[in-house]
């Protein structure tokens, strides 16, 4: 009897040791996003993340890599249809999560123990067919930011709440020797910023559902609402409030022009708050506030979108470890949890508030009342927004009309889903 | 003498890995473009559908193949011309003994050994109006900024320059090495029947140099044709497409659009228009090559 127990307790010992060294195995979980790091402090997804996991978890290490966006769609798209890829991966919401999810790479996280607290509205744009294809990291928005000096010195007392009153502060700004907006026309991507916060307060004015309405061929990108944004963009540039020469400024130039205090605004999103704050020629005080292309006595509404979410790789051998870590990420209190609402700007709102940072507060004060939309490209296919903004570049360059513009856009919209069709 | 069997077999043994290679890594992906460039693979999943030559109709109704040939052709003309004629003055110039000709030589061929990341990002600045390089050298002079990356009619060139000036000390290290086998003893009758420096070049120097013409302007219209690194950099192929070439719309119908099929239809053009241009080139030129 004694041996049998004996036999029996070293068995049993022994299981348990063989499921302790399991449950402590070295493992590398891989990430990979889209982050501009940060490079005069610590970064959170290069440093930070990989610190505070291995603290918690000694036997999860966390790789990290990190592209440019157009580099890590290809990237990321040519690795899962290896079957391979990054464990976690950051990815847009609505239609490009669509995208992955059909495709069948990224794994339903609908069993993580936080996405039941979040807000609807923001699991809205990772659930295809009832999962839950990503989680959100949190809110973005379109915003024009600007130099409170220049606008002090121009003499604009109050910030503009519809188009006359943007343009007339536009033309304060000419006459007092100031370039309102720099814009980085060469580079399309933004280009899209300022079509996008344009459309906002056109486009859903009276019709909250126009994008699935264009999706579904039931309304076109060559409609009179978009006629209406092109040419209310346009006229910022034949009216010389748009500095000289944009089709020939990239972006990393126009940031340099706005913080060298040589130009009163840049229409952005606050992907690019670290590129608009750096220390330029000259310091100043920066604000946002949302492009008002809407009419005098109309409603602003204001492009509110989600940013990209943590979606996890259908492929992973690491489910374990990767769920492990997110529970971590998103566990109201805990280091890692702290350190991410730290680092993003603005603060997701599903932790119970925006972001206080002064930058910030012209624009979002004005949120709390008013209508807020997703951005109108949402579900557009990957090609659509580049077609857009490389006919309107021919546009500034007197070598198109709006009619033309949109009909661009449309077509490739349409092209696109007839070859995508039945995939 | 005939070789032996065991000879024969032996070659083709060796020569085996090698094919190998090529058949796997070149010969089979070209082979796969082309079927691709028949369906509707969008880069996402692995179910392509057959669709025929729908993506080449879409090309060419929307203009975009005769766009991109069209910018291509030019971008490839100019490099070509432009490359060469200064890269053979260069090596004229360089052909002579003197005490700094090391240093000369370097600063020509410096440009080509930078990478084309920082080639373009530098340019980009040279070019940036306003406030770049080139606008305030023109400002000091009292010119007015041209604005080259940012108008359609200059883009393209403005670019083709950039790749011409990192290329320029290649062709022109090419034609040294070309210039350095041509017989001293022509040289020195040519002299004493009192050819002039003109005669020297065009009637000597050059006809016997022609080999390096030859893969000068083969290599000048391969890169040409091949242009990428800095319509990416410096335009993305804008201002709207003024810029765009047959390998960034390769990149673009690929990455931007999703749509490989299309992008694979660009290639097989790309290919057939590359592979009969260099046929052509290099039979017409390899017809005027003389010996000494």
């Amino acid at each position: 009897m004694k041996r049998i127990v004996t036999v029996v307790l070293a068995a049993v010992l022994a299981l348990g040791g063989a499921w302790a060294q399991d449950a402590n195995k070295p493992v590398t979980v891989s990430f990979m996003c889209t982050a501009r790091p940060k490079t005069d402090q610590k970064d959170f997804y290069l440093d930070i993340l990989p610190q505070l996991v291995k603290e918690k978890y000694p036997n999860i290490t966390v790789t990290v890599d990190t592209l440019p966006t157009d580099q890590y769609k290809s990237a990321i798209k040519s690795r899962l249809a290896a079957e391979e890829g990054p464990d976690i991966f950051t990815w847009w919401a609505f239609g490009l999560i669509d995208q992955l999810a059909k495709a069948d790479y990224v794994r339903d996280l609908s069993d993580l123990s936080f996405v039941k607290s979040m807000s609807p509205s923001l699991l809205k744009g990772f659930t295809v067919d009832g999962s839950i294809k990503a989680v959100p990291r949190g809110t973005t928005f379109l915003c024009v930011y600007y130099n409170r000096t220049l606008f002090a010195k121009a003499g604009i007392k109050a910030l503009p709440a519809d188009w006359p009153s943007f343009l007339a502060d536009c033309k304060k700004l000419k006459d007092a020797g100031i370039a309102p907006i720099v814009a980085a026309d060469k580079d399309w991507v933004h280009i899209q910023y300022m079509l996008y916060a344009a459309a906002s307060s056109v486009l859903y004015r009276d019709d909250v559902d126009y994008d699935a309405k264009v999706i579904s061929g039931k309304a076109k990108l060559t409609d009179p609402k978009w006629i209406e944004i092109i040419n209310k963009m346009k006229t910022l540039y034949d009216d010389g409030y748009i500095a000289k020469g944009s089709l020939g400024i990239g972006g990393e130039q126009a940031f340099q022009i706005f913080n060298d205090g040589q130009a009163a605004m840049k229409i952005d999103g606050t992907w690019d708050i670290g590129n608009l704050t750096k220390k330029g020629a000259v310091d100043f005080e920066r604000g946002t506030f949302s492009l008002p292309t809407n009419d005098a006595g109309k409603s602003l509404i204001m492009p509110f979108s989600i940013d990209s979410g943590l979606a996890v790789n259908k492929f992973t051998k690491n489910y374990d470890a990767v769920k492990k870590i997110l529970e971590y990420w998103y566990q109201d209190g805990s280091p890692l949890n702290k350190a991410f609402k730290a680092s993003f700007t603005p603060a997701p709102p599903v932790f119970g508030g925006v972001s206080v940072l002064p930058l910030f507060a012209d624009y979002l004060g004005p949120r709390k009342a008013a209508q807020t939309q997703y951005f109108c490209n949402a579900y557009w296919p990957d090609g659509v927004a580049q077609e857009l903004c490389v006919k309107f570049q021919e546009y500034i360059a007197g070598m198109a009309k709006a009619q033309d513009v949109a009909a661009a856009a449309e077509r490739k919209l349409r092209e696109i889903q007839a070859q995508t069709a039945g995939n | 003498m005939g070789h032996s069997n065991v000879f024969r077999r032996s070659i083709y043994l060796f020569a085996a890995p090698a094919f190998i290679l090529y058949i796997v890594f070149w010969v089979t992906p070209v082979g796969m473009s082309f079927g691709y460039s028949l369906t509707n693979w969008s880069g996402v999943g692995n179910n392509p559908r057959f669709i025929g030559l729908k993506n080449y109709e879409y090309l060419l109704a929307d203009g975009t193949l005769l766009n991109l040939v069209k910018n291509t052709l030019v971008y490839a003309l100019f490099t070509i011309v432009y490359g060469n004629i200064v890269s053979l003055v260069a090596a004229l110039a360089l052909d002579r003994a003197s005490k700094l000709t090391g240093v000369y030589r370097t600063a020509f061929y410096l440009p080509t050994l930078y990478s084309s990341i920082v080639v373009g990002f530098v340019w980009g600045f040279v070019y940036m109006p306003n406030y770049g390089f080139l606008a305030k050298i023109l400002a000091a002079i009292g010119i007015g900024d041209p604005n080259l990356l940012g108008n359609s009619s200059s883009s393209l060139i403005a670019v083709a320059f950039v790749d011409s000036w990192k290329a320029i000390g290649m062709y022109a290290m090419i034609y040294l090495a070309g210039l350095k086998n041509v017989p001293e003893d022509l040289i020195e009758s040519g002299l004493i029947d009192g050819c002039k420096w003109r005669h020297l070049v065009f009637n000597i120097k050059l006809p016997l140099i022609a080999p390096s013409i030859t893969i000068n302007v083969v290599l000048g219209l391969i890169n040409g044709m091949k242009s990428f690194d800095y319509v990416y950099l410096l335009t993305s192929g804008g201002p709207g497409s003024s810029s765009r070439t047959i390998m960034f719309g390769v990149y673009q119908t690929a990455f931007g659009e999703n749509l490989f099929g299309k992008a694979a239809a660009i290639a097989v053009v790309a290919f057939l228009l590359i592979f009969t241009l260099t046929i052509f080139i290099v039979h017409f030129l390899r017809a005027r090559e003389v010996e000494a």
